[in-house]
């Protein structure tokens, strides 16, 4: 099982290089380059904008820039912020760890919701329970996080005072993890709902198709009960698609957070994406979306796996 | 469940509860400012950021040679005195500023500001293997002599005028010297940890959150009646819950979208601060269509800037004909203005040959139609606003306006380029005017030889009054000649909690003189 881990993630290799190339030339195709974030106030002087081009390397070709880059990369150094003035790998890590507590909770809040809406309107035979989780889930699946946010803050915050304003915790308190808690609650809700709606009208697909397969048919004629049923006969089935879902969702959830975090002033890096992306932060930006990348094939990788530990059908070789 | 069992989960929650309740609860007797604002500064090294509002934020932690108080004056700071040529700081010619330095100033480190310094300062600002986008009046410094620790000497081959604004409000911090000198300031720390002479020293700076300061006990000016000050940073809507449930102090620079919503909050107040910006149409002058001065004149009489600036701008701010706001010393109110009449803009156009001859309301000439494109920012909802209505005005008077939006990094090379024909932005001019504007950059393409003649001679001008002269006649050129289309004074609106006592903006800032500030 290992040594199918480390192939297929060897085997990933040309793929990033691939889209690494592509990221890096398709920064380069707007009009402005990073020194000309300056030229938007007129003080700068052309001569000075030309100059830091210079210095930050802009005026070489493009692909001296890129194998620049690339060396840099392998050796563990991810450039250099042009705005912030420090390592960009610096930059991207705070932003990650905050960002992973968000959604984190929101897959938290998206599972136990999600599945357990499904389960339990899967276990029912009764309509009003079905028909009220359809309308939930395009409900909560067509309303955009911004809105149901806004209205979450106006409510719970402005209006009765329970959550705080937004950020991850009190200003000028040491970290806690009530703290911290107390600010994801409401974000962390918001953005788990999206998932709740999808992964509810799922499990609940699921299940209720596995119900009608013959084992599960044949199972019931020997007497067991529905719950049994449910649970050690059709969940298993449902839960390998679940994951295939789930791992496709992963970087998603990494850089999907962004509406969510500005909403709720969470300093996370979705946020930081677009601001650096704005600002022209290349090298930051740059770092962002490797990260996210590797994400991606990370979660293949081991989404495959699961797959082996839910399914003893799956063998690696 | 078992009823101890029942008990434990219900003490359980009780606990969980007081927890997060005292998690809630501020420290006792700290007295604490909170500011909004809507962008997080890159860097806190001084000069490397141009943004207003990272200038606010080191306004904090470090100082400039001089500040700019309520009636646009300089006031010492780090200085004993403001220079002039009667107290002899100012030589005769306007050559040489004798600087007498304060001996009582500390470092956040304890070490004692001197001359060296300043003229270490210098030395950065103008150091061409750093990343510094505006040199300003340091370029044309030739030395900074230090004859004692208390005096600095800062020498021009020529006359310069500019200098005292540019040491009170633009690249004015002064860094210091015993902590950078000889380290690579792109990669020192100090960038996110600094030390000033200012009212307030850095604590705490989350990313994407917040920045945490507190009063420097031995801050030259007296020490901060406030123990601490917190800037955070919130986008429109973090701004607004913050401010609706009475977290915030003060909220920096709020947008026209906001204003409304602001006007209408108990227990705050919305305040212009001072700014000597304000909001234009940029006009192509070398264009095709536009290097005709009537089309330039119709497309004047064709903007209702009374109607923008009631619905855009809630009315804070006057329609603006020159270009330099009231609020600027050299401001010509005496200008050519082209009051909205639809009539007058037709018969402009009329007389240039641009008719409309198939029906179409969009007018013609030699086949071509009269489509104009506008230049704007995309994303920014205010912007739009005022672009989508002079688009809507000037197609009463026959001009088909396209608006193209591009993103805010590609707007300065683009109108570099001069692949623009108008171009809706701001633009801000010094205390003491540069006028990079048409020197600099001349993105209008303007070419009056006399006009610029006149203005290049202000920087040489040693008296205020013959100054200003020269530059209101410059004003009237522009204002005559169509040249640029001046809208209104930017906004640069602070929304003001009742609690706070001691808000003074000037032009060196909202913050300048935050060490005085009270929070009831």
């Amino acid at each position: 099982m290992l040594s199918y881990a480390a192939r297929r993630t060897l085997g990933a290799v040309p793929r990033v290089l691939l889209v690494s190339v592509l990221l890096f030339l398709l920064l380069q195709l707007p009009a402005g380059g990073p020194a000309d974030v300056f030229a938007a106030d007129p003080t700068a002087s052309p001569e000075a904008i030309q100059r830091i081009e210079e210095l930050w390397g802009l005026n070489r070709p493009v692909h001296e820039q890129y194998l620049a880059w690339l060396g840099n990369m392998v050796q563990g150094d991810w450039g250099f912020s042009f705005s912030q003035r420090r390592p960009a790998r610096a930059v991207v890590m705070e932003r990650l760890g905050n960002t992973l507590w968000l959604t984190g909770g929101a897959l938290l809040v998206g599972l136990v919701f999600g599945v357990g809406l499904g389960v339990a309107t899967a276990a029912t035979r009764r309509r009003a329970p079905k028909a009220a989780l359809q309308l939930l889930s395009v409900v909560g699946m067509s309303v955009p996080t911004f809105w149901s946010g806004t209205l979450v803050l106006l409510y719970f915050g402005v209006h009765l005072g329970w959550i705080p304003s937004g950020g991850m915790g009190t200003i000028g308190e040491a970290f806690s993890l009530p703290d911290l808690l107390r600010h994801l609650a409401a974000p962390a809700i918001v953005l788990g709902s999206v998932y709740v709606a999808q992964w509810s009208r799922f499990v609940h697909a699921g299940l209720e198709e596995t119900m009608r397969e013959d084992y599960v048919r044949t199972a019931r004629a020997k007497g067991r009960h529905r719950w049994a049923l449910l649970m050690r006969h059709a969940f298993p089935n449902t839960a390998i698609t679940l994951l295939t879902v789930l791992g496709l969702e992963l970087p998603r959830l990494v850089a999907g957070a962004m509406v969510t975090e500005v909403v709720f002033a969470w300093p996370g890096l979705g946020r930081l994406l677009t601001e650096s992306l704005l600002g022209r932060d290349y090298p930051v930006v740059m770092a962002a979306l490797m990260l996210l990348v590797l994400l991606v094939i990370v979660a293949n990788v081991a989404t495959d796996l699961a797959y082996g530990l839910l399914d003893p059908r799956v063998r690696y070789g | 469940m078992h009823l101890p069992a029942r008990r434990f989960v219900f003490k359980t929650l009780l606990a969980t509860l007081a927890v997060l309740t005292l998690a809630a609860t501020p420290a006792l007797g700290q007295t604490r400012a909170t500011v909004l604002s809507p962008q997080e500064p890159a860097t806190l090294l001084p000069h490397f950021d141009l943004l207003t509002l990272t200038h606010e934020t080191q306004q904090l932690i470090f100082d400039c040679l001089f500040v700019v108080d309520q009636d646009g004056d300089y006031l010492p700071n780090l200085t004993t005195e403001v220079p002039t040529v009667q107290n002899g700081g100012i030589s005769a010619d306007g050559t040489t500023y004798t600087l007498r330095l304060r001996d009582d100033v500390l470092w956040h480190d304890g070490e004692p500001f001197d001359a060296e310094d300043v003229r270490y300062t210098w030395q950065v600002i103008t150091d061409p293997d750093l990343p510094i986008p505006a040199r300003g009046v340091w370029e044309d410094v030739v030395a900074i002599d230090t004859p004692d620790p208390h005096t600095a000497v800062v020498r021009f081959e020529e006359t310069n005028v500019a200098f005292l604004g540019a040491a009170s409000a633009d690249a004015c911090f002064v860094l210091p010297e015993h902590r950078l000198a000889g380290r690579s300031l792109t990669e020192d720390p100090f960038n996110r940890d600094p030390i000033g002479t200012g009212a307030f020293t850095l604590q705490e700076w989350q990313s994407g959150a917040f920045l945490r300061l507190a009063a420097n006990p031995d801050h030259h000016g007296g020490a901060p009646a406030l123990d601490e000050i917190v800037i955070r940073f919130a986008g429109s809507q973090a701004a607004r819950t913050a401010l609706q449930r009475g977290e915030a102090d003060l909220a920096l620079h709020i947008g026209a979208a906001d204003l409304r919503f602001a006007q209408n909050l108990a227990g705050y107040e919305v305040r212009q601060a001072p700014d000597h910006a304000w909001w234009q149409f940029w006009i192509n002058n070398d264009g095709p269509i536009l290097s005709d001065v009537r089309v330039r004149r119709a497309l004047a009489h064709g903007l209702d800037k009374d109607l923008i600036t009631e619905t855009v701008f809630g009315g804070v701010v006057e329609p603006l004909d020159a270009i330099l706001p009231p609020s600027h010393w050299a401001h010509a109110e005496d200008v050519r203005a082209y009051p909205y009449d639809v009539e007058a803009a037709a018969t402009l156009l009329e007389e240039a040959g641009w008719t409309d001859e198939n029906g179409d309301s969009v007018r013609e000439k030699d086949g071509e139609p009269l489509r104009i494109e506008i230049l704007n920012i995309a994303g920014q909802a205010d912007r739009r606003q005022v672009v989508q209505i002079a688009q809507d005005l000037w197609s009463d008077i026959g001009v088909e306006a396209v608006i193209r939006e591009i993103d805010g990094a590609s707007f300065p090379p683009t109108m570099a380029a001069g692949d623009y024909q108008l171009a809706y932005g701001w633009f801000g001019e010094n205390q003491e005017p540069v006028f990079a504007l048409w020197l600099g950059t001349n993105w209008q393409n303007f070419d009056d030889a006399s006009a610029l003649d006149l203005l290049r001679g202000v920087s040489s001008t040693v008296d205020r009054e013959a100054r200003a002269d020269a530059i209101r006649e410059f004003q009237r050129t522009v204002a005559e000649e169509a040249a640029m289309l001046p809208l209104a004074p930017r906004p640069l609106l602070n929304v003001v909690s009742d609690r706070l006592e001691g808000y003074r903006p000037t032009l060196s800032g909202s913050l300048w003189n935050a060490h005085e500030w009270t929070v009831r």
